[in-house]
């Protein structure tokens, strides 16, 4: 069966354009009618359904899809690595230049590694943890070459020097905990080119990675490529990733291609309706949240309800070392952070994974300690409340998690978890009335009421982040916490899940803080924006201005790492590149902690000061809201690439 | 490292501390006279007072407790009314005999149980519900019947094990003893002839203690093996092109043992409980029957003493098998430094 014939024919696709029997010299990949079922044979889930592919030497191929969408599964067919249980057919197939269907068993597995090369998304759990990292790699050379160990040995140390891991002499030796997120990747990495493979499969590479460390990784990824001229095939769900590295596209939905082409060409012309509305629900680092709706004449400043207002707040955990607990170690999470978020008004979160932005959150709601300064929410100080008093307060504020699968009680049914905080604050006086509250959630929410007696693991990932959102409105709170909440969820659902926030926002007038690593999401929510750095607020503003016109070197090179989904300007861009991973909290750089990786110290030749005084969070002259923490802010803006800000200021400029 | 070491030393004598003050108390809650016991009912009360004093047990509890602990710390375990050797002397002579059956016993549950567990978790589905049908079984069956019916078998049908008396034959010359161990001792003796006398005594009662085990540890490292076949990291090795034999022996199993490890331990304890009984079904010269009698005699000394002696070995086989944890899993023995 061959489902070509539902592919629109578009400009540019290899579809069709190679005969059967010979194998062209540069093609590295190629599947016809790629079919993969799991499940009983009378029933089957269809996951992969007639699929075509193509890969040559020396292209980058993205594979784009939502989760679910069969493009993991295509590759993992093609590599031989599905689980037992997986019925695999396809009318013909090209291997790293060889014909996949003649192979054996054996053969395919020495094909792995050798002449294909894979990294998967979570270069953590995708390393042996009981292995050397170097012993890893030694044994992806060992596997396809005769040599002996010391030889290999040499040739490992010389590939994490390729992949730019430093000291390779000495990591060679550390376990893959020892590494970073972004040198286990560089790790992964090292050990899929081990045998110089002239083709390489990379599934989400950099989906469990931070922004900056994304941009490093890619542009490893895309050097590499160039240097070795190797074939890749990119499987991800980031269009932004896709307009910086991709050459071609093949947009996959529910198991069957929908849309294959040049990049340039998808990301701005789509064709098919699938992809339009991917590319429309993508949230864009150049589009700002629309203008919260003017109520008649509202007074600005200070006359402003206060949601939320913390001063000086602190989170510091210590731990005991040593042979009788004497030695104290002090992780400064959150230090001397003062922010204000007005009601109905949103506070947007950002800064790389262990910038303290989750504790933050945690000691708003009060589920972390804060060990000095104060919460106060709603006119209410909070803080060394009996826990009694605590738990009455607690109506008030509320966290949503990110994971709505871990969060929700598996056992207990919708209108349960919904019903339980009403009966814990004895807000609606009887069942009945609880019954009739649970209904109205469920429809603010926008789900039908027979999802009252569902059971968390029969709703969808949406469809469970909307229960816990109804879950935390239940005790109507002036204040909701949503730490990482729409991160886990495809673009499109995503895109709901932050309308609904919208609609409920100027509905019910609820304030939130938005913690979230993705930038471009910030944007879209957020009225006002702090930018965190190793439990530090280095920036802090109306979201308008930090976007357009950042003042903090930090905020303006994660901007840079940001890819966006337009070929033209993302290509155009100059970037700031940031080395490194940032410094551990239990040592942070002295003075300034972002000294060690800021370009804009090293552009202005290294000042001293940086090094010896801690800048302060301060504003302009002007005295605006907006204000940053660097000694040199007032200079940031003529030394900024101008195309930089090309992609955040954008259409709306 | 090093503070570790200090930090579970300083446990370990607390645990003691408290396992002799537990022992010490628990015994003399009992009803009873020890003196009376040791006489019998004919003795005349003045025998049995002069016997009490003789003993010490007339004195108040709190000096009892001091003379105790005095001798403790000065390695004296007391004396033993019952058999009138010291305790020490006893527990030198039998304790290799139990550790040697407990340890054997050990490698023998580890040799079984990982090949089943293995095996029961890869593809093919009879030999799954084959070790499970057993698993059942064997964690159903008592010990001590379990004792009976090897030796029903082996002895009396099939003649192939020795009578179930002892460690070694009479007839056999016992190797020069160094560490009581038999199997150890003869073959540092070189007596060959002696070493499989000593096996073949050895391995009725420890597969008695070992089936049970082996049933428990197959279940385990089954589910642990299927946890570990599912991590990325048995996929990215497959797709560095890693054969089967390869993905199993170099990366599911080294992960998968880990959990074996710390229940090893903990079980090793009960092993040395379950000797009890074993020993008693195949005359086993260990500390179980001699602690058994000890208690129906009420003879103090021999009892607190086998007490203190478990906690001993708990702690020690539990913080063995904690350094070994530092050794085979890189994330424990770094995570300090």
């Amino acid at each position: 069966m061959n489902r070509n014939g539902s592919i629109p024919a578009v400009p540019g696709s290899a579809a069709g354009a190679a005969t059967a029997g010979e194998i062209e010299r540069d093609l590295l990949l190629r599947v016809r009618g790629l079919n993969v079922a799991f499940g009983p044979a009378d029933d089957p889930v269809r996951a992969v359904r007639g699929v075509d592919l193509d890969v040559r030497a020396g292209e980058v191929v993205a594979l784009v899809g939502e989760s679910g969408s069969g493009k993991t599964v295509s590759a993992l067919a093609l590599l031989g690595l599905l689980p037992a249980g997986a019925r695999v057919s396809m009318d013909e197939a090209v291997l790293a230049g060889e014909d996949r269907a003649a192979m054996s068993e054996e053969e395919l597995r020495l094909v792995r590694g050798a002449r294909a090369g894979t990294v998967f998304q979570d270069p953590l759990s995708s390393l042996n943890p009981v292995q050397r990292i170097g012993d890893q790699i030694v044994e992806a050379i060992r596997l396809h070459r005769r040599i002996g160990t010391r030889e290999a040995r040499r040739l490992a140390v010389a590939r994490l020097a390729q992949v730019g891991i430093p000291d390779p002499q000495r990591r060679f030796r550390d376990y893959p905990h020892q590494f970073s997120g972004g040198m286990r990747q560089r790790a992964m990495i090292a050990m899929a080119l081990a045998s110089a493979p002239p083709l390489l499969i990379a599934d989400e590479p950099t989906t469990a990675l931070d922004v900056t460390v994304q941009a490093q990784i890619l542009d490893l990824i895309q050097e590499l490529q160039r240097e070795l001229s190797m074939g890749v095939l990119l499987i991800t769900h980031d269009l932004g990733v896709v307009g910086r590295v991709a050459d071609r596209v093949v947009v996959m939905n529910r198991g069957e291609v929908v849309e294959r082409g040049e990049t340039a060409q998808i990301l701005s012309r789509p064709s098919d309706p699938y992809t339009i509305r991917l590319l429309e629900s993508l949230p864009r680092l150049d589009v700002a949240k629309r203008a919260p709706a003017a109520a008649g004449g509202e007074p600005d400043g200070a006359a402003r309800k206060v949601a939320l207002e913390t001063a000086g707040l602190e989170v510091v955990f210590s731990r005991r070392g040593g042979a009788i607990g004497r030695k104290v170690t002090n992780v400064r999470a959150v230090d001397d952070v003062s922010l204000t978020v007005g009601a109905g008004r949103t506070l947007g979160l950002v800064g790389e994974s262990g910038c303290g932005k989750t504790t933050l959150g945690r000691a708003i709601v009060q589920l972390a300690d804060a060990t000095a300064g104060q919460v106060t929410i709603g006119g209410t100080r909070l803080g060394g409340e009996r826990a009694r008093r605590l738990r009455d307060l607690r109506r008030h504020f509320q966290l949503v998690f990110q994971d709505p699968q871990a969060s929700l009680d598996p056992r207990q049914r919708i209108g349960r978890i919904l019903e339980e905080p009403l009966a814990l604050h004895d807000l609606c006086g009887g069942r009945e009335q609880r019954r009739r509250r649970v209904v109205e959630l469920l429809e603010l929410v926008g789900l039908g009421t027979e999802f009252a007696t569902r059971l968390p693991h029969e709703l969808s990932g949406g469809q469970r982040q909307r229960i816990g959102i109804a879950r935390a409105l239940a005790l109507e709170p002036s204040l909701i916490v949503l730490d990482e909440s729409v991160s886990a969820l495809d673009v499109a659902i995503q895109a709901q899940i932050l309308a609904l926030l919208e609609r409920l926002q100027q509905e019910l007038g609820i304030a939130y803080v938005f913690i979230s690593h993705d930038l471009a999401v910030v944007r879209q929510i957020a009225d006002t924006v702090a930018v965190m750095y190793l439990g530090r607020v280095v920036e802090s503003g109306p979201s308008e201005q930090i976007y357009r016109e950042p003042r903090h070197p930090y905020t303006a090179a994660l901007l840079s790492a940001v890819p966006i989904a337009d070929v033209a300007r993302e290509r155009a861009r100059e970037r700031i590149v940031l080395h490194g991973d940032p410094p551990s909290p239990a040592d942070p750089p002295s003075g300034c902690a972002f000294h060690t990786r800021c370009w804009l110290r090293s552009r202005l030749g290294d000042p001293e000061i940086c090094t010896t005084a801690r800048p302060a969070l301060g504003g302009r002259a002007d005295g605006g809201q907006h204000r940053a923490a660097c000694h040199f802010s007032d200079r940031q803006a003529e030394l900024l690439p101008p195309s930089l800000l090309g992609a955040t200021r954008g259409a709306s400029a | 490292m090093a503070s570790f070491v200090v930090r579970r030393v300083l446990a370990t004598l607390a645990v003691l501390f408290f396992a002799s003050l537990i022992a010490f108390v628990l015994l003399r809650a009992a009803p009873g006279d020890p003196a009376r016991k040791l006489l019998g009912p004919q003795a005349s009360e003045q025998a049995v007072s002069a016997l009490r004093a003789d003993m010490g047990v007339d004195r108040p509890l709190l000096q009892q407790y001091g003379t105790y602990v005095g001798d403790l710390a000065t390695g004296d375990l007391g004396y033993s009314w019952r058999t009138r050797t010291t305790v020490t002397a006893e527990l030198t002579a039998r304790l290799p005999a139990t550790l040697e059956l407990a340890m054997t016993a050990m490698a023998i549950a580890l040799l079984l149980a990982i090949p089943i567990g293995v095996l029961s978790a890869g593809r093919r589905r009879w030999v799954d519900r084959f070790s499970r049908a057993g698993a059942i079984v064997g964690l159903g069956m008592p010990q001590f019947w379990l004792g009976l019916v090897l030796i029903l078998v082996f002895f009396t049908w099939l003649g192939i094990a020795p009578a179930p008396f002892g460690r070694i034959d009479d007839t056999v010359a016992m190797p020069a003893r160094t560490t009581g161990l038999l199997l150890v001792d003869s073959l540092i003796a070189g007596d060959f002839a002696a070493f499989g006398n000593a096996l073949s005594h050895l391995v009725l009662p420890a597969l008695t203690l070992a089936i049970p085990l082996a049933a428990y540890l197959s279940r385990i490292v089954r589910r642990s093996t299927i946890d570990v076949y599912r991590n990325d990291y048995v996929r990215t090795a497959r797709a560095k092109g890693a054969s089967e034999t390869r993905v199993l022996f170099r990366h599911a199993l080294p992960n998968a043992l880990l959990p074996i490890l710390t229940l090893s331990g903990m079980w090793f304890g009960e092993l040395m409980a379950g000797a009890l009984l074993v020993e008693a079904v195949f005359n086993w010269p260990g500390i179980g029957g001699w602690v058994a009698q000890s208690i129906q005699a009420q003879d103090y000394a021999p009892v607190q003493g086998a007490i203190l002696l478990g906690a001993l070995v708990y702690s020690v086989v539990n913080l063995v098998t904690d350094l070994l944890y530092g050794v085979v899993d890189p994330r424990i023995r770094l995570a300090t430094t």
